[in-house]
């Protein structure tokens, strides 16, 4: 017997690969389950939910720089993981960390954010170029607020 | 287990923060010039903050680690480097046993300070691990530090903190944090330097008094850890007098006959018989310290009150720090 959950996964199943019909027999139980008949749901509400959703579990560790995906599927935001002051550079009179046009990897130290008199290092945490500073040397920033826009690879 | 020294540098010494308690007996209080900078150096590896470290002095030593341990440095850029790489000041570094820590040439500053964690295994003198180099008292030997020296750590072996990274750079394993000292130590050119009225400050005349605040003074080349010399306008008395020596501090502005006036430092004798115009504030001797003979400064005044109240700023600065240092080495 195919029990009540195992008929809600099976459907949410479908709803999520797209598949119209699906027949299945399972130990002497027969299912067929047909969408015909049912309006499909508009594609680009489908795929908004998704994002909303990968978004949303977007897991942060303490130090770990977050991202979030902007509207340009390819085009992601360097996120401030924590409250405090955003420096973008090392020193005062010192290059700054990264420049708009710079190529990132993973690792690179983009910027600092200073709290309780500590200077933390923000790493990139995504490879690809940088588009836009959002933020300027000595602006306050939220945990969560975006820093930067990098073209990702 | 230890450092040894393969080369001296300039003038490196086993400094705490003072030999306290025993000026009444004529006794030195030496210690680090840059306060600050060697309580910060403390905080970043989890010492107490007086423990002592090596004060090094623009041209710094060659050291081998013989063992595993963990270091900060601070205070001025002396270009340190393990193994040839430059490493970063301000934060806790691991490095590894057989590694070779050296100085380069002085970008900023005159003085840097180097903490271990736990401390050397050096014997108290009057309460104090500092050397006074004139009396050959505390520290390593009573002196500065010479090629073959081994410096014994207090904590034999130590193993690398959770907190610190997973891969070496450049050498060395160390923090995604650094401290931002701006606010404590100051590495400017021409610094300000803020002082209140001396003892004899009515003693001097208006022009002198005039001068003092007006015109640079620069640090001369007799200057050490007892005191700076300074070379500027001379500075008069109003009509030529005698004094009884009476007690003075680090900081105190004395201005013999020629005129030129002697900031007492680390090292100063206990009393003094010249007349003092001026002293600078506790907070900004840490900076004072970090100016190199041939650069200038120059003296502003200000109230006790203000200068009690900068003061508390910066303890409270430091206490601060310590906090966030503590909260950011738990991970």
């Amino acid at each position: 017997m195919i029990n009540v959950r195992e008929l809600q996964e099976v459907v949410s199943l479908m709803n999520e690969s797209g598949i119209q019909k699906l027949h299945i027999e399972h130990e002497g139980t027969k299912v067929v389950i047909d969408k015909a008949g049912i309006p499909l749901e508009d594609t680009a509400v489908t795929e908004v939910k998704t994002d909303e959703v990968k978004a949303a579990a977007t897991e942060q560790a303490p130090q770990d720089s977050m991202s979030v995906n902007a509207a340009d599927n390819n085009e992601k935001q360097i996120l401030s993981p924590m409250v405090g002051t955003f420096y973008a550079k090392p020193e005062a009179d010192a290059d700054p960390f990264v420049q708009v046009g710079q190529t990132i990897e993973h690792k690179d130290v983009v910027c600092v954010i200073e709290a309780m008199k500590l200077f933390n290092e923000v790493d990139a945490g995504m490879e690809g170029e940088v588009l836009e500073i959002l933020v300027k040397d000595g602006d306050v920033v939220e945990f969560g607020q975006p820093l930067f826009t990098v073209k990702s690879r | 287990m230890s450092m040894r020294v393969s080369k001296a540098g300039l003038l490196t010494s086993i400094q705490d923060l003072g030999r306290r308690g025993f000026q009444q007996h004529g006794v030195i209080v030496s210690g680090a010039m840059d306060s600050y900078s060697l309580r910060i150096a403390n905080l970043l590896v989890g010492n107490d903050e007086k423990e002592a470290g090596l004060e090094v002095t623009l041209m710094g030593p060659t050291l081998e680690i013989e063992s595993d341990c963990l270091v900060a440095i601070t205070g001025g850029d002396l270009a340190p480097s393990v193994n040839g790489k430059l490493v970063p000041m301000w934060k806790p570094l691991f490095i590894p046993k057989g590694s070779t820590l050296s100085f380069g040439p002085c970008k900023t500053g005159c003085r840097s300070y180097l903490s271990v964690a736990g401390g050397f295994a050096i014997n108290e003198v009057l309460n104090s691990k500092s050397t006074y180099l004139r009396g050959e008292i505390g520290g390593y030997k009573g002196r500065a530090l010479q090629t073959d020296d081994v410096l014994p750590l207090s904590v034999p072996a130590v193993s690398k903190p959770a907190f610190l990274s997973n891969e070496l750079i450049n050498g060395v394993y160390t923090s995604s944090w650094s401290v931002n000292y701006k606010e404590l130590v100051h590495f400017t050119k021409k610094p300000g330097v803020r002082v209140i009225n001396g003892s004899q400050y009515d003693l001097f005349t208006a022009e002198s008094k005039s001068h003092f605040t007006k015109e640079p003074f620069k640090v001369s080349n007799q200057s050490d850890r007892m005191g700076y010399r300074m070379d500027g306008p001379s500075l008069q008395l109003q009509e030529k007098k005698e004094l009884l020596s009476e007690a003075v501090s680090k900081g105190s502005v004395q201005v013999p006959p020629d005129g030129n006036p002697i900031i007492l430092l680390a090292d100063r004798q206990t009393t003094g018989g010249y007349p003092k115009i001026a002293q600078v504030i506790t907070a900004d001797l840490p900076l004072l310290a970090q100016v190199k003979p041939g650069e200038s400064i120059y003296f502003s005044h200000i109230s006790l009150h203000e200068a009690e109240k900068i003061y508390l700023e910066k303890e409270q600065m430091l206490q601060e720090l310590k906090i966030a240092v503590n909260l950011a080495s738990t991970k």
